[in-house]
């Protein structure tokens, strides 16, 4: 039997070392950069590969993925999902960071930015210059400003009239464009009502689901 | 806003090169059911909605077993996560790639990743593999392989350098016939397996 966990990469694979090594490797570079780094924490339902954490900045959740070919798209989408489930629990803004030894392409980079999700390729370098390089770049996301926003209580009212306005307007057809003129929130703010109202709907109503995601793709 | 407990969470990542060509159409033809927006939101993979409300799925649908999604449509492979509904992704998988494989002959499919994960773990559960090398790493065939060619290289010394003088040709070669014949076997299976493109599994 093959032990996956423990087993070695052999000498001519193009990734020679273990994505465990990557991430120990990764937070210590950042520690001696002076970032504030925390290896698997577990937050919530949760247990993402790093969180750096900065006062007054975003903090950044960062997966780490050993791939080889073509990065796939799941790390993306796994990364993201933390970043919006941290940010629910923090109030705070949360760069989602994919780290990945994989090769970068067009769609993949399309479908990060997409998604917000900053990608970092480490592919064809050791785990010395990996480290070096994906702290490099996390200190650059690190100093980005976020825009976080206060919460009013009155918000929670205003976002289930939104949800109820943009399930009216997607069921007569109208564009994510007219919709978010009409509720004058940005694309970002117009996905994060949806996902709320795909959540409240396949809690009460899945048997609408399909339609309702099937005029939201045609809206594109 | 999530509707799972990411811990709990097993799933698998394919990929699949293959020449240019509408390998999300033989996708459907494979799982003989077109694209179904809200399939993707049975999937316990950590993501689904935020995928979903971007508008980035090509395609995603649900049996009774499984749910299959694809995000991204690069040019020369399909890249798809997979998730069991009732346990068996192992299952799902092998289905979902033979009946792709079947179905997208035309492209010249070829295996390059199938990984079972959780999202906790720095390595793969397991991980799906195709061909001699991975058959070759299988414990039980190499139990299999072994003995036969070790009996008969030690029957052809023996015969070559005359130390077999005593029982006729014809009975040590039946002596060591077991031992052979299940070599045979072995490499049998290992041709039929590698023909139908079946997964071995690592891990």
């Amino acid at each position: 039997m093959v032990r996956l966990d423990t087993e070695r990469p052999s000498l001519d694979d193009p990734v020679p070392y273990r994505e465990l090594e990557l991430l120990q490797a990764i937070t210590h570079e950042a520690h001696e950069k002076g970032l504030a780094a925390d290896i698997q924490p577990a937050i919530g339902p949760m247990r993402p590969d790093l969180i750096v954490r900065r006062a007054q900045r975003p903090a950044l959740v960062i997966e780490v993925k050993r791939e080889q070919g073509t990065i796939h798209f799941a790390g993306l989408s796994q990364v993201t999902a933390y970043g919006k489930t941290l940010e629910a629990l923090s109030g705070g803004p949360i760069y989602p960071v994919l780290i990945s030894t994989g090769e970068s392409s067009d769609e993949i980079e399309s479908l990060a930015e997409t998604l917000g999700v900053s990608l970092v390729s480490v592919h064809g370098l050791d785990l010395e210059h990996a480290a070096e390089e994906s702290v490099r770049r996390l200190a650059e996301l690190a100093e980005l400003q976020g825009h976080e926003r206060a919460v009013s209580p009155d918000e929670g009212q205003a976002t289930a009239s939104a949800i109820e306005v943009l399930r009216n307007q997607l069921a007569h057809g109208a564009s994510r464009g007219q919709i978010s003129t009409e509720l004058d929130v940005e694309p970002d703010e117009l996905r994060n009502l949806y996902m709320t109202l795909l959540t409240k709907l396949e809690a009460t109503e899945p048997d609408r689901l399909d339609a309702i995601m099937r005029a939201w793709e045609r809206t594109d | 806003m999530s509707f799972f407990t990411y811990s709990q969470v097993v799933y698998a990542l394919i990929s699949i090169d293959h020449d240019p060509g509408d390998a999300i159409g033989c996708l459907e033809t494979a799982t003989g059911m077109p694209h179904s927006p809200s399939a993707i939101l049975k999937s316990a993979f950590p993501g689904q909605l935020e995928l979903a409300a971007t508008g980035t799925v090509l395609y995603s649908a649900a049996n009774a077993s499984w749910v299959v999604f694809s995000a991204a449509s690069l040019h020369t492979q399909l890249q798809l996560v997979v998730s069991s509904t009732h346990g068996n992704v192992k299952q799902a998988c092998e289905d979902i790639w033979r009946s792709f494989r079947s179905a997208a002959k035309a492209l010249s499919p070829k295996l390059v990743r199938m990984e079972i994960l959780d999202p906790a773990s720095t390595a793969p559960l397991a991980k799906g593999e195709i061909g001699v090398s991975a058959v070759m790493k299988r414990t039980d065939f190499i139990l299999a392989l072994w003995p036969g060619v070790v009996t008969a290289l030690l029957i052809s010394i023996g015969q070559l350098v005359g130390f077999l003088r005593g029982p006729s040709t014809g009975e040590v070669w039946l002596a060591g016939s077991p031992a052979i014949v299940v070599t045979l076997v072995a490499i049998g299976l290992l041709i039929r397996e590698n023909l139908r493109g079946e997964v071995t599994w690592l891990g």
